[in-house]
């Protein structure tokens, strides 16, 4: 025996119960992007008024009366589960029916010790769930598809008796059986409304024209098609979490390695027996202040190994470390396949993974996030412009023709670039103040012009000079830049 | 004047690789005080004629040229391959300046070949062939980063480079050749430079110094970065380096080139030298006047002459009025000698000669425009418009003093006979003898909003309902802008990049976007049209375009032949065919008698489908105008147009028609030429007469105001004719208040209005359609269906009209029915009880889903084999069928016949078995079921056929959708169409139906007027603009609408002013609507 419960127009009543002011007004709710939000649900005053489900903002607003809300996922998931844990208290083999949201069926064969019969489950699960404040109807029939038919279709409580679950569908309207809008077309055209006409039809004739989801149906409107329930069971990923409260504040990182390393052996041997390892760590810090604080280590391969990912939590973690005393910890693990290579022979040996993560996680520490990687030029006018990816190391360069014909000029970038005083002849660099030292423009080329980014705020601009300095003995071949925007002159480079 | 001239610029007709417009270019050029300037944009000269007039006009010699790609001499600059970029491969560009005439005809042919080699339409590449056998005339410069010199240098080096100039001197000549130098502030590029200087010395060539101009102010980079984007299909975020690295390439004054070049003084002297020495001006562009084939003894002009001594016999003979001949032989005298001298006679000829080929091959063809005013036109059978009898005026068409060349426009049966047309005149003249004109698609509103946004980040999607924010309506109110449209639509005004897209919407409006082709416009010339101007491809197959537009044409003085379609021919004609085979009787459209009865059902707005007099604003006209003849239709057809409405000439005209008003003039003097309009300028040509009457303005200026007719130039002709209309006036003795009506008569020269031979034209075409709905409805209306879409109603209001002139209308039945309709024989019986000796069928082109192919094969099985016996027979007679094909004809009860008859769901049951595949090995055997069929299914209801036949088909052949409801309509006292004509003004009342049209006219101040159709009838409702902003959805949304309001019936014209609007529920019959937004 099925019981299936459905709270019908579940995204209006999940904004009701977190908006109470909503409950006395018509109301609708709108989903998609700005401005081209449609009517996701309403409910049943609005549509009265004439609200209809895939309206535009501008035509629901043309209704003075409707309340026009945006439709909160947060407020359907927790609404959801509330009612997931209403069905549980009654059933411990439940599945959640994903074609209706916040529709559940429970599997009630042999809960006759705890309540009476199936009427008697029924009407305490909907008591249940209107104390609960919500408004659902729930049905109970020996076919898991005819109680969830019964359930969207009729109000309150239905039972039905096993082996009358045709007589039960016979009066219901085709739609339940969730046809594809061609099957729902087809059906329109032959007239057929409702599962008993439908079911009137021979199984034969519907496979000769509509296929086999013709026998489908066809058995689904006679109460007769079987389902293979698939009861939820709590995940392998979601049980991946270790947590543990402390007696009393830790404020010393060192202290709680002892037990994250715990908890990290506890997870791997978990991750081990499925032959999978870590390839991501969400460390969870319960704070002093009742604040939580979150950390993600995330190492470059999925590792297998404690000391490993200890050390990168431990650098993380010191990196950032948490504004108060810890009082709690919870360690969320993200399995993944191990990694495996195979080494060529002849290739270079290249460091081991472990590390080489834990090398570039102290580099970081050390340098700051940013800093470590390896750079990237991008498409970009931005003199010198670059960006720093994930530390890749080079691939090696074929032993000949690396380099062009012509002996390149090399260019050595001050990063970040030197702030310098210039005096000008006309528009052009006479003598340049760097690094304490006076020098004369020996030669100048220039300006060369460069600026973009004008459709934004990051509006850019650089009049580049190419100079020969001089001072004293002193000879340099540099790049020096002009900012119109901030006035400031700057050294970029110089030339070898 | 300076002594640096401009010689290398694109403007925006380098399509997306220009952010200015030529004119724009040449206006700063002479600010900046330049003798001259050239323009070279990519592969064509598309904006050289706009270029060269605006020159002339600014005194700034335009020279002419473009940047040719050229795919052997390498791949044009791109970043080096370190640095990331999304640069394409391109072949490079090599700038030609034009020297000489020849050199002009070279360029157009070498534009031409390579654009012509090209299978479709491409922007192609010529070859160092090519340049060999057509660079006489031509200068060619070594170009910048788009060159092949720069392209030599950092592929190949130094060497290289100079073995590119070499060629290049090898091709062009030692004095021919020109190294480029440009400087936009860039180091590789001045690197480059060094090299090219080096070159030029080595090699004795002179150095040049060029802007390597795309825009005319450093402020227009952001266009061309948008454009750029636009034609990489790239966001301005993720373009990179394909947008500019600065904003220098602008175009500079002298002082500022002399400070960049400094340092080669000669290569800015050698700018004045080059210009000097460019001696070409696009007005020795070498056109001729197309010429014709004619016999040996005879020249085109006395062969004309014959032809049109022939004509005159023929046309005028049977008139009967030898006055009226020797007149007309007397203007034909006329015209032919100003043709002579002219030397015009070969394009008439070739006009002639298309009319014959259409004539010869039954296309039904009529010359449209100003040429109906030419007696010589009349007899070449070109026009139908008897010019002489009518009295127009030939100067309006042609005219020595005028300078300006006539333009003959066809009207065409719609698509396959205008396209045979058109092939003809490509294969009489050649592919390099004749093209269509071009159509230039600039940046409106929605295309700018949607473009802009997409290159400044939105997401595809956003971008393209954000541009259909655009209001739609024609009638736009004071705060339908784009800014508020976007404030409307909840956007951030003050978000930058917001306020940033808004603006680059602006700025990008009216530039070009690309070239497409003019529907109709033909320019011909004998084989040699491609030295005139270059020729490419269009996208359309067999179909090559010029790269001008048709403005362009007539301003570099060429003539064309507009092909156009009227999808009106093509239902005459089908009439034609119809009622010869129906009727036996055969309709001669040249010699239709004038019909007092045809005039009456007009008379009475009678014109569902009568061709220009069927809208809504002519029906509301004719019962008052009363139009009882030709002359009277003509004047009919050209008061509603936008001229005639904002000028405020409607009302005065209907008043004096009825005799409510006195006929008056504002002044004797316009007396001659108002007398035949009671007074009130209706035609272009009266519009100009009260001008040059009344302010003594001459032909020429008179001719400038007609020019600026409807376009945007109008306001600043006006502008500037008006000190001497007040003159004139003063010296002809106007008042004041006259003065100023007469200001405002021209002002409606904003505003399109018919030429008086033109109203002819379309007349004629319209008292036609009249007379064959009239006479012959079944034919007319079977002719119609099979044309559509065209003119203001759907085909559910033909037939219901149709219906209620007594046709009988047979519903689609594949044991009967064609694709197209047809014309069936009433029985005996039924004679009496229908108009007319003719049922008309349906044919199955209305199934919505059903391929032509289909239905053409359905007829050809059942006209072979004989009828269907059965859903299955059908099935396996026709193969190909698909199964929703199958299933659109049981559900429109196309099916109902096939065997024995039975309803539309017991078809619908079998077309689902019978489309169900059985597998190769009982393809072609029956089943018990096959032979004697089940019918488990009950019958459709009345509303489920009604909305079968509306979602299938669009219309019913049973009863009007309003005629279910009728008894509900009743208990509301809602009134039937039929009877609104009989209530008295002034009463409230209250009317129901369909919405069959829906405008929004841009003339009158935001009503909005519907027109709902019942069981009996039409009828109007006028929605006030503060009654819509309350019921928009209703309004713009509901397809059956009950509306209360106060009855107008004045006159004979009837309408509701609306004070409510509801929806009615009638089911979800999707009844079309033409809206005219």
């Amino acid at each position: 025996m099925y019981a299936v419960l459905h709270p019908p127009n579940f995204s209006t009543q999940a904004a009701a119960k977190s908006q109470p002011e909503l409950r006395r007004l018509p109301f609708a709710l709108l989903d998609g992007e700005a401005p081209f939000e449609r009517v996701y649900a309403a409910n049943k005053a609005a549509r009265l008024l004439g609200v209809e489900i895939g309206m535009t903002r501008l035509q629901v607003e043309s209704f003075a009366e409707v309340v026009i809300r945006p439709r909160a996922i947060d407020d359907e998931t927790s609404a959801q589960l509330s009612l997931h844990e209403i069905a549980c208290q009654f059933s411990p083999r439940i599945e959640y029916v994903d074609r209706y949201s916040g529709t559940y069926a429970l599997d009630i064969q042999g809960m006759g010790r705890l309540f009476a019969d199936s009427a008697q489950l029924a009407n305490k699960l909907r008591h249940r769930i209107m104390a609960a404040g919500f408004v659902a109807n729930v049905a109970v029939a020996s076919n898991f598809h005819t109680a969830v038919c019964l359930a969207c279709a009729h109000q309150g409580v239905s039972v039905t008796p096993s082996g009358e679950e045709a007589a039960a569908m016979a009066g219901l309207p085709l739609h339940v059986l969730g046809l594809e809008p061609e099957q729902e077309a087809t059906f329109s055209m032959w007239g057929i409304r409702t599962c008993g006409e439908l079911a009137a039809r021979e199984e034969k004739s519907l496979i000769a024209r509509i296929g086999q989801p013709g026998r489908r149906l066809h058995a689904l409107a006679r109460g007769t098609w079987s389902h293979l329930m698939l009861p939820m069971e709590p995940s392998f990923e979601a049980g991946l979490v270790e947590h543990i409260e402390l007696d009393f504040p830790v404020e010393i990182l060192e202290s709680l390695l002892f037990v994250l390393s715990r908890m990290t052996d506890a997870l791997l041997v978990r991750a081990k027996e499925k032959a999978r390892a870590i390839a991501l760590l969400r460390v969870v810090l319960l704070l002093d202040d009742k604040t939580r604080y979150e950390r993600i280590v995330r190492p470059a391969l999925p590792l297998q190994d404690t000391p490993t990912l200890l050390k990168l939590m431990q650098l993380d973690l010191e990196m950032h470390p948490p504004q108060a005393a810890i009082v709690g910890l919870e360690l969320h693990a993200q399995s993944a396949p191990p990694h495996r290579a195979q080494h060529g022979l002849f290739l270079p040996q290249a460091p081991e993974p472990g590390r080489l993560e834990i090398l570039l996680a102290r580099l970081r520490k050390l340098l700051g996030e940013e800093r470590v990687g390896s750079p990237e030029l991008t498409d970009d006018h931005r003199p010198n412009a670059f960006r720093v990816v994930p530390f890749q190391p080079p691939v090696p360069l074929p032993a000949k023709g690396a380099l062009g014909k012509e002996a390149l000029t090399a260019f050595r970038v001050c990063r970040p670039p030197q702030g310098i005083t210039v005096m000008l002849q006309g528009d052009s660099p006479f003598r340049v103040f760097y690094e304490g030292q006076r020098y004369s423009v020996l030669e100048v080329a220039g300006p060369w012009r460069v600026n973009g980014q004008w459709w934004s705020k990051d509006k850019w601009s650089r009049d580049e000079w190419d100079v020969r300095l001089c001072a004293d003995s002193l000879e340099r071949v540099s790049r020096i830049a002009f900012d119109p925007r901030t006035q400031r002159w700057y050294m970029q480079g110089t030339y070898d | 004047m300076t002594e640096y001239v401009e010689l290398h610029a694109r403007s925006a007709f380098s399509f997306l690789e220009g952010a200015s417009t030529p004119e724009s270019l040449i206006q700063r050029a002479a600010e900046l005080e330049m003798p001259a300037m050239a323009l070279l944009d990519r592969n064509g000269v598309y904006g050289a004629p706009r270029f060269h007039m605006a020159g002339k006009k600014l005194g700034v010699k335009a020279h002419i040229g473009a940047e040719v790609a050229v795919s052997d001499l390498g791949e044009r600059l791109r970043p080096a391959l370190y640095l990331p970029h999304l640069h394409p491969i391109e072949p490079v560009r090599l700038p030609l300046l034009v020297q000489s005439p020849i050199g002009y005809k070279n360029l157009c042919r070498l534009v031409t070949r390579f654009k012509l080699r090209e299978k479709k339409k491409a922007e192609g590449a010529a070859l160092l062939r090519d340049l060999e056998e057509l660079g006489e005339g031509l200068v060619c410069l070594t170009g910048g980063t788009e060159g092949p010199l720069a392209a030599a240098l950092v592929h190949g080096g130094y060497d290289a480079a100079q073995q590119t100039v070499e060629r290049l001197v090898s091709i062009f000549g030692q004095q021919n050749v020109y190294v480029e130098v440009q400087r936009h502030l860039n180091r590789q590029e001045e690197h480059r430079n060094k090299a090219a200087i080096r070159i030029a010395r080595s090699l004795n060539l002179p150095l040049l110094a060029t802007g390597g101009v795309n825009y005319v102010k450093p402020y227009d980079r952001e266009v061309l970065d948008v454009f750029t984007c636009i034609r990489h299909r790239q966001s301005l975020d993720t373009a990179g380096r394909l947008l500019e690295s600065n904003a220098e390439r602008h175009l500079r004054h002298a002082r500022e080139m002399q400070q960049l070049f400094h340092d080669y003084p000669e290569a800015m002297k050698n700018t004045k030298e080059l210009s000097d020495r460019l001696c070409f001006e696009l007005t020795e562009l070498g056109y001729e006047f197309p010429t014709y084939p004619v016999p040996d003894d005879e020249t085109m002009d006395s062969f004309l002459r014959k032809r049109v001594d022939e004509g005159i016999r023929k046309r005028y003979l049977p008139k009967n009025n030898q006055a009226l001949y020797r007149k007309a032989q007397a203007q034909a005298e006329h015209e032919l000698g100003v043709i002579k001298r002219l030397g015009l006679a070969g394009y008439f000829l070739i006009v002639w000669d298309i009319v014959r080929y259409c004539r010869n091959n039954s296309i039904l063809v009529q010359g449209r425009g100003s040429a109906a005013s030419s007696v010589v036109c009349y007899a070449l059978e070109i026009t139908i418009v008897d010019s002489v009898g009518l009295d127009l005026l030939f100067e309006r068409f042609l005219s020595e003093e005028r300078g300006e060349w006539p333009d003959i426009d066809l009207d065409l049966p719609s698509r396959g006979d205008r396209e045979r047309a058109i092939q003809y005149v490509y294969k009489r003249y050649g592919e390099l003898g004749a093209a269509m004109t071009a159509n230039v698609t600039t940046y409106r509103n929605r295309s700018a909003s949607r473009e802009a946004g997409k290159a400044l980040g939105f997401d595809k999607q956003t971008a393209e309902r954000l541009s259909s924010l655009v209001s739609a309506w024609e009638w736009k109110g004071p705060s339908d802008t784009l800014a508020n449209t976007f404030v409307a639509a909840g956007l951030d005004m003050k978000n930058a990049r917001i306020l940033k897209y808004l603006e680059m919407c602006s700025r990008m409006w009216d530039l070009p976007r690309n070239l497409s082709q003019h529907s109709g416009g033909m320019v011909i010339c004998q084989g040699q049209l491609d030295s005139v101007v270059p020729i490419e491809r269009a996208s359309m197959i067999d179909r090559t375009v010029v790269q001008w537009d048709k403005d362009d044409c007539s301003d570099m003085k060429m003539v064309k032949v507009d092909h156009l379609g009227l999808g009106e021919l093509a239902a005459l004609k089908d009439t034609q065919y119809l009622v010869r085979q129906h009727y036996g009787e055969e309709i001669d459209y040249a010699q239709l008698p004038q019909d007092d009865k045809v005039y009456e059902s007009i008379q009475c707005a009678d014109t569902v489908g009568v061709f220009q007099i069927e809208s809504r604003a002519q029906m509301s006209c004719l019962p008052r105008t009363k139009p009882k003849c030709f002359a009277d239709l003509s004047m009919q057809v050209a008061i509603i147009r936008p001229g005639p409405v904002t000028g405020k000439f409607v009302n005065p005209y209907i008043a004096r028609r009825m005799g409510k008003e006195p006929i008056t003039y504002l002044h004797p003097l316009f007396k001659p030429f108002l007398e035949r309009t009671l007074g009130v300028p209706l035609f272009q040509e009266q519009v100009m007469q009260v001008g040059m009457v009344s302010g003594n303005l001459s032909g020429g200026q008179a001719e400038e105001l007609r020019k600026a007719m409807g376009g945007k130039r109008s306001d600043a002709v006006l502008a500037s004719l008006e000190q001497q209309l007040n003159e004139g006036m003063d010296a002809n003795g106007f008042d004041a208040a006259t003065k100023a009506e007469v200001m405002r008569i021209l002002s409606s020269v904003r505003e399109f209005m018919f030429p008086e031979s033109h109203a002819h034209s379309f007349a004629s075409i319209a008292y036609t359609s009249a007379y064959v709905r009239f006479h012959y409805l079944a034919a007319y209306t079977c002719a119609l269906l099979n044309n559509q879409p065209m003119g203001f109603y759907s085909p559910a209001t033909i037939i219901n009209d149709a219906k209620r002139h007594g046709l009988k209308v047979l519903p689609i039945d594949v044991q009967h029915s064609d694709w197209r309709c047809t014309l069936e024989p009433l029985k005996d019986e039924e004679r009496t009880k229908y108009a007319g000796p003719v049922a008309l069928r349906l044919g199955t082109l209305s199934v919505k889903g059903l391929r032509q192919e289909i239905g053409t094969a359905i007829a050809l099985a059942r006209e072979t084999n004989g009828p269907f016996e059965s859903e299955y027979d059908l099935q396996r007679r026709v193969p190909p069928i698909r199964k929703a094909e199958l299933t659109s004809l049981a559900h429109v009860g196309a099916l109902n016949w096939t065997g024995e008859k039975h309803h539309r769901r017991t078809a619908l049951w079998r077309v689902h078995r019978a489309a169900q595949s059985v597998g190769p090995l009982f393809e072609h055997i029956r089943d018990e079921e096959d032979s004697t069929g089940s019918e488990p299914l009950r019958m459709m209801t009345a509303e489920e056929r009604l909305l079968a036949d509306f979602t299938g088909t669009g219309l019913t052949v049973g009863p009007h959708p309003m005629a279910y409801h009728r008894t509900a309509m009743n208990y509301r006292q809602v009134v039937v169409a039929s009877r609104l004509r009989d209530m008295p003004d002034g009463i409230y009342i209250r009317i129901s139906g369909a919405v069959i049209a829906r405008q929004r006219p841009g003339t009158a101040q935001g009503f909005i007027f519907l027109s709902l159709e019942d069981e009996t009838g039409i009828s109007n409702a006028i929605i006030h603009p503060q009654l819509y902003e309350q019921n928009r959805v209703a309004v713009t949304r509901g397809k059956f609408l009950r509306i209360d309001g106060i009855l107008q019936n004045q006159d004979g014209v009837v309408n509701v002013r609306a004070s409510a609007v509801h929806i009615l529920d009638v089911g979800d019959i999707d009844m079309q609507s033409h809206d005219f937004h």
